[in-house]
Parts: structure tokens; sequence; C-alpha cells
């Protein structure tokens, strides 16, 4: 039976703490880490996209968007059940994500990341514009997911989307996906000479990255209660990234913590009005300047080695080669 | 040891390719076929057209002209990763590896676009082959980026091994490395040679060359000037011509 490592025991840890917490805050920091639940999962599956694949999108609150308001208006104009109405927006997302995969395919660097802010400001619009059905600027309101006004139901739920969807993401990492992600962020014209169909890699990780943010929005939706084009301005974009950067972009983790911190920080910084942005700022920059691959990768001392890389890697030696990769990794 | 590649009868065939860019005719009319088991040599001065030839041949480029044949299947308009699916592995001009990748990770990523026969332990049992047979297993775990140029040039050719290719395309395999690496990279690829793999080799190097292949083809403008034997292709007038520039 194989041995489970101290890191993977280690994580254990935050998890226990996290389903403890509960009891332990008021409603206002019950309903903040809450919250922090939805930035984190958009953090990390944005990591996905930008820090394994190298496509830096900047359309991901679009995708965010798509799954709010598919569940909302769903859920207000068909009635449909709130829980099939986010896995609609999941679907939905994903559907637009792999069809600006596809759109996508021939750019590289700063023109696909102006492509995809333009889609997503163009979106924005749309919602302003099409106010007979999403009311515009005043806003969707939208059902709640569960009855009575707790935050501490959608705290358990928002951290059982996380979980999930960080282990469906780590589980793809792992996978021989992985390394044809990374692959491709490295050198697009080697990975197809390696006989990576780039295309379709391009294309897949578009549609689960925005899937999953899509996850994330019809959660936040049901969870504030009101959905609104804010949801999708540059701000809120450059949150996420900067969520993602503070953490380390090139590890799921670190997006995860990245994001919990930057955004207690950032309620904890609320009495200093404006001046918060100047600390997150600043943080930001010496996050660049001191630690490119973000705090939690500097904090685990592991500068951009990341830790399910290490199974893959293990068999090299020959007489250990025949068995471990199979064992150790799924590759499939 | 590394497994010995069995040169079936399907190679490559290129019928009157034709490459343009502009007004310029990079390829002009070229026809070349690869024979099972060949390590031919592809020369010839800068701007005669042969990375142009071998991106055509890899699918990295798509030809204006002719045809072009692996193992008997037309790959016109086919991308690069399908002409390595049939066994057309190639190596770059400047090393194009997977920088931030570990050595393993970079000879991982191709094999595992193929489903393995027996598992993929067996991948990794043949990564350490290779890395055996390039001597950088000592390098396993590292960056590629930490690489020198010359361990560069040979993690390249690992990473083409991997794809166990029926033929492989070594794009100026020695430009830029040491002294000490290159006898050691002209070994390396005359034993692939000697174990049956079909190579056509790109390179200014001459002496490396023809110490090393048994048919050489010169470009010149685009077009091929020349196709034998080495040392009767090196005392062919149009060939001193291209070279000497008279």
């Amino acid at each position: 039976m194989p041995r489970r490592s101290p890191v993977q025991i280690w994580w254990l840890v935050p998890i226990v703490a996290a389903l403890a917490l509960p009891p332990l805050l008021n409603s206002y920091w019950l309903h903040v880490i809450s919250v922090s639940w939805y930035y984190a999962i958009l953090a990390a599956s944005w990591a996905l996209l930008a820090g394994y694949a190298g496509q830096f999108s900047f359309g991901h609150m679009a995708f965010a968007a798509i799954g709010g308001y598919a569940s909302g208006l769903l859920a207000v104009d068909l009635r449909v059940p709130v829980p099939l109405g986010i896995l609609c927006g999941f679907v939905a997302a994903g559907i637009v994500g792999a069809a600006i995969g596809w759109l996508c395919l021939r750019m590289r660097g700063p023109y696909l990341s102006l492509f995809t802010l333009a889609f997503a400001l163009i979106f924005q619009l749309i919602l302003i514009a099409e106010y007979q059905f999403t009311r515009g600027s005043l806003g969707l309101s939208v059902p709640g997911l569960f009855a009575g006004r707790s935050d501490t139901p959608y705290y358990y739920t928002g951290f059982i989307l996380l979980l999930v969807s960080l282990s469906a993401m780590i589980f793809l990492l792992r996978s021989r996906v992985g390394i044809f992600l990374r692959a491709l962020r490295e050198d697009e014209d080697a990975a197809e000479a390696c006989g990576i169909d780039t295309s379709l890699y391009k294309i897949l990780v578009f549609a689960i990255t925005s899937a999953v943010a899509g996850l994330a929005g019809g959660f936040y939706g049901h969870f504030v209660g009101i959905l609104t084009p804010n949801l999708v301005t540059i701000p809120e974009m450059g949150l996420v990234v900067a969520m993602a950067v503070v953490g380390g972009v090139e590890s799921l983790s670190g997006a995860v913590v990245g994001a919990v911190f930057v955004y207690v920080l950032s309620e904890v910084l609320r009495d200093t009005g404006q001046m918060r942005f100047v600390v997150l700022g600043l943080l930001i920059m010496l996050t660049q300047r001191y630690a490119q691959n973000g705090l939690w990768t500097l904090a685990l001392g592991r500068g951009s080695r990341l830790s399910w890389r290490k199974p893959v890697t293990r068999a090299v030696e020959p007489e250990a080669a025949a068995t471990a990769v199979e064992r150790e990794t799924n590759v499939g | 040891m590394v497994s010995q590649v069995v040169a079936a009868a399907t190679l490559v065939d290129a019928h009157a390719l034709v490459k343009r860019f502009g007004g310029i005719h990079a390829v002009d009319d070229i026809s070349l076929t690869i024979q099972p088991g060949e390590l031919v040599g592809l020369i010839g001065p800068n701007g005669s057209g042969k990375t142009t030839l071998i991106n055509l041949m890899s699918g990295a480029l798509v030809p204006d002209g002719g045809t072009i044949s692996v193992g008997g299947v037309v790959m016109n308009g086919k991308a690069a990763h399908v002409f390595a699916g049939h066994g057309v592995a190639r190596t770059f001009q400047i090393p194009r590896l997977f920088r931030r990748m570990t050595v393993l990770e970079n000879l991982l990523a191709p094999a595992l676009t193929r489903k393995p026969a027996h598992g993929h332990g067996t991948i990794a049992l043949r990564a350490a082959e290779v890395l055996t047979f390039l001597r950088l297993s000592h390098l396993a775990h590292g960056e590629a980026r930490a690489l020198s140029g010359g361990q560069q040039k040979l993690l390249e050719l690992g990473r083409a091994m991997m794809l166990e290719p029926r033929v492989l395309l070594l794009d100026e395999p020695f430009a830029g490395v040491h002294p000490k690496l290159l006898g050691d990279l002209v070994e390396r690829i005359a034993e692939l040679s000697r174990r049956g793999y079909t190579i056509v080799l790109v390179d200014h190097n001459l002496d490396a060359v023809r110490g090393v292949v048994r048919r050489l083809v010169v470009m010149a403008r685009g077009r091929q000037i020349a196709d034998g034997v080495p040392d009767e292709v090196l005392r062919n007038p149009d060939v001193i011509d291209a070279y000497t520039g008279a």
C-alpha cells in the first residue's frame, strides 16, 4: 500500500481547520471567507490557464458571469432548481470557453490577452444593454441556494466546490495532460513537433478553466443574491490576477492561498479607505520583484518546483523505471 | 541499450516541393527521397533553403506546391503533430526545449503522446535508456534551461528519439557546440545510424557531416544542385561555385 508523504498529510491541516472555523467566526468574517472561496476557485482556475498552460486570458471573469447569469436566469425565468441551474452555468461557461479557445488558436502573448479582454468587455456591455433579460446595471436578483439567512451553508458549499474543483484540476495536472499543457506554455512549435496536438489542448484548457469559473460564478450569484455587470470589470479581473500572482501563478494551491490572503487582507484594511489599494499594489510589486513564483511557493521553499511533478520523474533510475511511473501517476 | 529501430519500407518522399515567402523562392522544385536506414547529409550555403525544406518535411510549414509523403501517405496540409505521429521527429537550429521543465519531463512529453504497448513504465524505462545513451542521466531532474548549449542539443536529440521515429530530421545539430562535445554528438548520431535510424542531417560543419554521412545532398538558392557520395559531391564544380561564390 503506498505511503502518504508528510506533504500530502500536511494538507489535511488547513482542510480540517477550514471545516472547524465557522463557529469561531462572526457573521461578517463568515461572509468574507465565504466570498474568498469564490475568488479562490477563480484564481486557481486562472492559474491553470495562465500559469500552467501559458494562455494569459483576461476574459476569465466573463466566464464567471456566464455561469452566474445562466444559473440566475434559469432560476428566475424558468424556475429551474438552483443546483441544476449552477450545473447548466458550468456547462454553458465550458462551451463558450471552448469556442473562445478555438478562436484564439493562432493567438499568442499580448494578442491573446487583448482578444480575451475585448471579449469580456463586449460581454459586459451585452449584460448592460440587454436590460429586459438581465436588468442591466440595476442587477438581477436571484434566489438563494439555501433557505434562511445564515452564511454557514454557503461557507461549506463554497469550500466543497473549491476542494472538488481543485482536486479535479490537480488530477488533470498529474496526468499526461499536465505535461502537455506545460509544454504548450514553454514552446508551442516544439510541442507540436513532439506530437502534441496543441490546438486540442488549448481548447481543452480553455473549456475546463472556463467551466470552473462558471461554477464559481453560479455559486457566487446565488450566495450574494444579485448579479450585476460589475462582475466582469477590469478591476475584478485584475484582482483575480493579483491573487494568483501573490500566491503563485504556477501553483494551484498558491493561487488559492493568494486569493484568501489578498481578499482577507483587503477586508482587514477596509477602514484605511483607498490606502488599502496602495498596500495591495505594493504587495504585488514586492512579490514580482522578490518572489516571482509567489509568496506561497516561497514560504514552502520550493521556488518554482512543484510537488506533483515528483511522481512522474522519480522513475528515472533504470531499475525503478519499469514500475514507478505506472504505479505513481495517473497518466492515461 | 536503446532499442533498434526497424526501418520499414515507409519513408519520406518529397516531390517537386515549392515554398515561397513573398517573392523569394525559399524552396524551388526540390525532389528528395529518403530510403530506410539512410544517413543523408543536407548542406548548402546560408539561405539555400535547408531549414525551410526541413520545416516542410516535418509539417511546420505547408508547401505552396508539390507533395510530401511519409510512408506512402500524402501529408500536405497536415499539422506538425500529425507528422510526428507518422514517425517524423525533428530538432531545431536553435534548441527549442521546454526550458522550465526538467530534462526527464522533456523526454516524457513526446513519449506520452503515444499509447505504449506495455504500460507507462516502459516509457520511463526508455527515458532512462535515452538519458544513459546521451550521458545525461546525472542531469535528469534539473531544469532544461540550466544545460549547456551542447547538452541542450543532446537533449533535443533525445526528445526526438523518444518518438521512436521512422526518420530523424536534425537541423544543424553541431552549430554552436563546444568542440569537446562535438565529437560526442557526432559519435551519438553515427551510433544511431548504425542502429538503423534513418537520419537527415543538416549542418554547415562539412568536416563533421562528411565524417558520418553516406549520401550528401547540396542545396543553393532553394534548388538541389547535387546528390551523391560525399567525396564526389564535394568535387562537383557547382557545389564549389555555390560555396565559394564564384
